[in-house]
């Protein structure tokens, strides 16, 4: 448990196996036991809470801390944070000394119960707070000293009532009142401690939130821009499947950063739409501009509505010979229309091939059906723009 | 005439494209490549040194919004176009409310660009398809009641500006919107400006509502 490099040059006690120096900046007394902690590598509060019980034997601390002191030369250097896995030797250290303590105890060569509960108490809680300088000087600007002394009194305070009364039982409110002013005691010496405790878990919890965050946005990236770059790279010799997949990753992000987290897309005939032309847009490799205004609950009617209305967009894809198709939806109190319009080659609703006249039938009678109208404009060379509109079937909100 | 443009983004490659894209009709006078950047070069050109600027919405340091305010009162003269690959309506509803005359997105095409640019240096506004969308929403609600006479007229729409923003809406040009309506392009022009003054000075406290709330659904 002790660290026995000496390959640097701190001053050396001769009796000891490793190097020790007093950490002026983080003394309580004169930094021996900062220095101890140091050279050791744990919390400077265990070494401390050694040095009372050791002090409590008959005054060994005392004795030991003294000749340290005048042993050990003074430095500014500061207490380094405790080694990973000081825990352990921590916890053999302040075994060791309870045991110690117990057998001068027993052998009676002890200070006594009354002196050494609140001298025990106060060491546990200054080791609790903890003696890093960080934390001490954070303490020492908090009114340390005072809390300090006036923890240690309370302490001393309750033990002495509790122990005085420990006899008889005649005199129970005494006793609980004794208990009382030693559990406050405890409290205040414990409180900057629970206080940082409780910063920390805060900060831990936000720093977990955030790293969450951050990996997840890393694999929607990877997940989708960085795969369909490496592709686009490899397909750079067809422009329209690059353009296609370019397209296909744009949706996704856009949908990712603008569009509220996990919706339901039955919920509203907008989502409904968007998801039904975004599959078009890649069975047919055409760009689909969808606008909206308003939006409704999805309902029979308009679900007819868009189901018409993909039909329609495939059927410019198919025949307008056209990159960009617009559609626009609008969601009114009382109706819902939708508009899908292209500027290809158009055609004379009066003399439509029997294919075309299936097309526009069945987008007709599906909206028909669903109490709605279609009217479908298109003339050779002007492009098409095909109409769409179903009553609300709710008297409810309007959008 | 040639319409003279600045280009603002902090991608060096969309500036590069724009510039591409932009036709003959137009001359690239000058581009920045962040707010600070912009804001000095726009204040040292001279007055009539430039009739454009096109404007990215999202950029590092307060965007083209912070832009529009610092630059704008200084500049009256000066056209801004808002250019944004963003489809969040509340930032296109604060950009032209910071006094920008349209919003195209980045995936128009270099027709549909020139277009706007010549549109916006002739005094007009440019009103894309998706700008059309959100205004609609926007005003959709209709006036508050509680309103004055005066402002209510601000705050909503006459049934004449739905219809033309509704065209726009569906994909038509300027010109195709006023083939439709059976009137000329100048008369739309007007029908888009008045609608972009309404969007500029309402005070309908829907407009600002109903942007905090797109963000909330």
């Amino acid at each position: 448990m002790v660290g026995s490099n000496r390959s640097c040059d701190d001053p050396l006690v001769p009796f000891l196996p490793f190097p020790i120096t007093r950490r002026r900046r983080s003394r309580l007394v004169a930094g021996v036991c900062s220095g101890l902690a140091a050279s050791i590598g744990v919390e400077v509060g265990v070494i401390r809470l050694v040095a009372v019980v050791l002090s409590l034997c008959g005054g060994i601390g005392i004795v030991v801390y003294g000749v340290l002191w005048l042993s050990a030369q003074e430095t500014d250097e500061p207490v380094p944070p405790p080694r990973r896995g000081a825990a352990i030797d921590s916890a053999a250290i302040i075994a060791t000394a309870a045991g110690f303590g117990l057998l001068c105890r027993s052998i009676g060569y002890w200070a006594g119960d009354t002196v050494a509960l609140p001298a025990l108490v106060v060491a546990a809680g200054a080791a609790l707070v903890g003696g890093r300088d960080d934390a001490v000087r954070g303490l020492r600007s908090r009114g340390w000293p005072i809390r300090m002394a006036l923890g240690a009194s309370l302490v001393a305070v309750g033990a002495t009532v509790s122990a005085g009364v420990a006899g008889g039982w005649g005199n129970v409110g005494q006793s609980a009142l004794g208990a009382v002013v030693l559990v406050a005691g405890v409290a205040f010496l414990a409180w900057p401690w629970l206080g940082r405790l409780s910063t920390d878990l805060a900060f831990e919890r936000r720093e977990r939130i955030r790293n969450q965050e951050r990996a997840d946005l890393a694999a929607h990236l990877h997940d989708g821009v960085l795969q369909t770059l490496a592709l686009i790279q490899r397909r750079a010799d067809d422009p329209r499947e690059v353009r296609s997949m370019a397209r296909r990753q744009e949706r996704e992000l856009r949908s990712w950063l603008f569009e509220p987290t996990a919706p339901s897309p039955e919920e509203s005939v907008a989502a409904l739409l968007r998801r039904e032309l975004a599959a078009v847009e890649d069975d047919h490799r055409v760009r689909v501009e969808v606008v909206s205004s308003g939006d409704a609950p999805v309902d029979d009617a308009a679900r007819a509505l868009v189901a018409a209305g993909r039909e329609a967009v495939v059927n410019a894809a198919r025949h307008a010979q056209v990159e960009t198709i617009d559609v626009f939806l609008e969601a009114e109190p009382d109706s819902v229309e939708l508009f899908v319009r292209d500027r290809g080659v158009g055609f004379d609703p009066d003399s439509v091939g029997e294919d075309r006249h299936g097309v526009t039938d069945s987008i007709r009678k599906r909206i028909e059906r669903a109490g709605g109208t279609a009217v479908v404009r298109s003339a050779p060379g002007e492009g098409t723009e095909v109409e769409l509109r179903v009553p609300r079937s709710n008297n409810g909100a309007s959008a | 005439m040639t319409a003279r443009v600045f280009i603002v983004d902090d991608h060096p490659l969309v500036r590069s494209g724009v510039r591409t894209e932009l036709g003959d009709t137009v001359e690239v006078v000058g581009e920045a490549g962040d707010v600070e950047e912009a804001i000095a070069a726009l204040t040292a050109m001279p007055v009539d040194g430039v009739d454009v600027v096109l404007l990215d919405v999202h950029m590092p340091g307060g965007g083209g919004v912070e832009i529009l305010r610092r630059v704008g009162p200084a500049r009256p003269a000066l056209r801004f176009l808002a250019l944004s690959v963003s489809d969040a309506p509340e930032d296109v509803i604060a950009v032209i409310r910071a006094g920008a005359r349209g919003y195209i997105t980045k995936s128009s095409t270099g027709a549909e660009l020139t277009e706007a640019v010549n549109r916006i240096a002739a005094g007009d506004a440019a009103f894309s398809p998706r700008l059309a969308g959100f205004v609609l929403d926007a005003f959709a609600s209709g006036p508050p009641k509680d309103l004055a006479p005066n402002d209510a007229e601000l705050d909503q729409l006459t049934p004449r500006e739905r219809e033309v923003l509704q065209l726009i809406a569906r994909g038509y040009a300027y010109k195709e919107v006023g083939r439709r309506l059976n009137v000329s392009v100048k008369t739309v022009e007007t029908h888009v400006s008045s609608v972009l003054r309404k969007l500029q000075l309402s005070s309908r406290h829907e407009l600002a509502r109903w942007a905090t709330d797109r963000r909330l659904i």
